[in-house]
């Protein structure tokens, strides 16, 4: 289990990440529903740990930031996800 | 840890969010309108200038339509904001790509005067590549773009057995199908807006 991506929202930004090229964080936002400053700490994460790339710059004179998965990124959130499903497949059926 | 419920809701999550975002195909209705306009000019002068209705001046026209959607393709490119591309969407612009590049090689092919298809006959191509694009949009359930894409195929049709109307079927079915889905479609999401 990757410790990184047990935090639902961080799940979150990178299943959305995982079929887009790019997003902004706005769009982030927008898909997640969480404030800024929660998503701004845990972009920051996420990009401290190289799993998404960020990229700074200036559209029509205003700060944009945008973002999107690595390989490393992908690599973690799939094996994430194997896990969550072997995890499943353990558990007995109600 | 995490429990089994828990791992359940975020797998859940997951699989809403990657279904949500990678079966979404938005395509830029307005490069339809302005290159199926730019196309049934373009085929249209050919036909006009080719049976000296008009004189050979006008065929400036066509090539001012070329260039116009080009250069309308460019500055849209550039102001457009940081597209989020889907899966689809960036399978959708390789599709796109490899139709106009094979269009764009017959083209230097026939400015180099090889002349294996001709003028009117490199319209006939890029009507059916535009088809090509237009039935794979509809593959992804766009009933809009199947018609376009059958309008393209039934003026290629009409092109073949009336030899003497190629430019003004080429023309049509660029008009109708191209530019015509490409007008439903910005309509369709102008409504979906509102």
């Amino acid at each position: 289990m990757d410790e990184l991506l047990l935090s639902k929202i961080r799940l979150a930004i990178v299943a959305e990440l995982l079929a887009s090229q790019w997003a902004s964080f706005s769009e982030l936002q927008k898909s997640v529903g969480t404030t800024n400053g929660n998503l701004s700490a845990h972009l920051g994460k996420l990009v401290e740990n190289a799993y998404v790339e960020e990229e700074k710059s200036f559209v029509d004179r205003r700060p944009h930031s945008r973002y999107r998965l690595t390989p490393l990124g992908r690599e973690r959130m799939i094996a994430h996800v194997r896990s969550l499903q072997s995890l499943l497949e353990k558990e007995p059926q109600p | 840890m995490i429990e089994g419920s828990e791992a359940r809701e975020h797998l859940e999550m997951v699989d809403r969010i990657v279904e949500r975002t990678s079966t979404r195909l938005n395509v830029g209705a307005e490069y339809f309108v302005v290159w199926g306009l730019a196309s049934a000019t373009m085929s249209l002068m050919y036909q006009l200038v080719g049976t000296h209705l008009l004189s050979a001046n006008w065929i400036w026209i066509a090539w001012g339509a070329g260039l116009a959607a080009f250069i309308f393709s460019i500055w849209r490119g550039k102001s457009a904001r940081l597209p989020r591309l889907s899966f689809l969407e960036r399978e959708f612009l390789t599709v796109l790509k490899v139709a106009m590049m094979v269009t764009f090689i017959v083209f230097i092919i026939e400015i180099f005067g090889a002349n294996l298809f001709g003028v009117i006959g490199l319209g006939a191509i890029w009507s059916f590549a535009a088809s090509i694009v237009l039935f794979y949009i509809a593959m992804h359930g766009n009933r809009r773009a199947l018609v376009g894409g059958i309008i393209l195929l039934l003026s290629l049709a009409v092109a073949n057995y009336k030899p003497d109307f190629v430019g003004y079927a080429l023309s049509a079915g660029m008009f109708v199908g191209y530019a015509g889905f490409g007008a439903v479609e910005l309509i369709a999401s102008s409504r979906a807006c509102d």
